[in-house]
C-alpha cells in the first residue's frame, strides 16, 4: 500500500474518531456519507465529515481528538485557523473533513436537528433526515443525488405520519 | 414493467437509528475491499480551502491522479 495516500474510512475508524471527540467534550455533528448511513441511505464513502464551530477552543477540543490518528498530522493544524471557518482537510490515516457550514448551514442553526445515537456504547451526535437533507442542498453531483432520495423519502414519511 | 428478484431496499428513516449506521458502515468497508490498493487518494497532508468548490476540486483531482497512476501501471498502453 502506498504509505504517502490516505486509506479509505472504516467503521472501526469511525467508532475511534467519535469516541475521541467524546472524551474531549468536542462540538460536533457527523454528516455526510456516514451520516446518511443512520438514516438507511447507503452509497460508498472514503471519508469522516464533520461540522463544528468556528472558535479557537472547538478548535483545541477537536484537535486533541483527532491525534488519535495514527500519523497525528493533527499536530499541523493550529486551532486558531478555525476562527477563519475554512474548510480543513486532514489527510492522516484517513481522511477527516473538517467544516464550519455545509449548504450554508452551521452548527447553530442546525442545533435543532441533532439527534444522538449510541453506536456499540460510544453516544454519537448527527442530524435527524430534515437537517441532513439542508447540508446536501450544493452543486456537487453526489449531493443532487443524495438530495433526491432524502427529499423524496421526506414526501413519502410526512404523507403516512 | 417486470420486477424480477424479490430483496427489499433498505428503508430510509427520518430518525438517526445505530442499526442503521452500522449496516452501512459494514456494507461500506466490504464494498472498499473490492478496490484495488491503495483504495485512498488523497495525498497525506493538512489542507485549508476557502470553499467548498475548492475542496471539491481537490478531492476530484486526487481521484483523477489515483485512477490515472493505476492504470498507467496496470493497463496496456492506449491510443487515445
Amino acid at each position: 500500500m502506498d504509505q504517502n495516500i490516505s486509506r479509505p474510512a472504516t467503521f472501526e475508524d469511525l467508532k475511534k474518531l467519535i469516541k475521541a471527540l467524546n472524551e474531549q467534550d468536542a462540538d460536533y455533528i457527523l454528516i455526510g456519507g456516514y451520516a446518511l448511513y443512520a438514516h438507511g441511505l447507503y452509497r460508498t464513502t472514503t471519508d469522516i465529515d464533520i461540522l463544528t464551530i468556528p472558535t479557537k477552543e472547538a478548535g483545541e477540543k477537536i484537535v486533541n481528538a483527532l491525534l488519535v490518528l495514527a500519523d497525528k498530522s493533527a499536530e499541523n493544524i493550529d486551532p486558531a485557523w478555525f476562527e477563519d471557518k475554512d474548510t480543513i482537510r486532514l489527510a492522516d490515516e484517513i481522511v477527516v473533513d473538517i467544516m464550519f457550514n455545509a449548504a450554508g448551514e452551521t452548527y447553530d442553526t442546525l442545533k435543532k436537528y441533532i439527534e444522538i445515537i449510541e453506536l456499540d456504547g460510544i453516544r454519537l451526535k448527527t442530524l435527524n433526515l430534515a437537517g441532513l437533507l439542508l447540508t446536501k442542498k450544493t452543486f456537487r453531483d453526489k449531493d443532487k443525488i443524495d438530495r433526491a432520495v432524502l427529499e423524496q423519502a421526506l414526501k413519502f414519511l410526512q404523507k403516512g405520519k | 414493467m417486470k420486477i424480477v428478484g424479490n430483496r427489499k431496499e433498505t428503508e430510509i428513516v427520518f430518525n438517526a437509528s445505530a442499526d442503521k449506521i452500522i449496516e452501512g458502515a459494514l456494507f461500506n468497508d466490504e464494498t472498499q475491499k473490492i478496490l484495488p490498493p491503495p483504495r485512498g487518494f488523497i495525498v497525506k497532508g493538512v489542507y485549508h480551502f476557502k470553499t467548498h468548490e475548492e475542496a471539491n476540486k481537490h478531492w476530484e483531482e486526487s481521484l483523477a491522479k489515483q485512477v490515472s497512476a493505476y492504470g498507467s501501471k496496470h493497463l496496456p498502453p492506449r491510443n487515445f
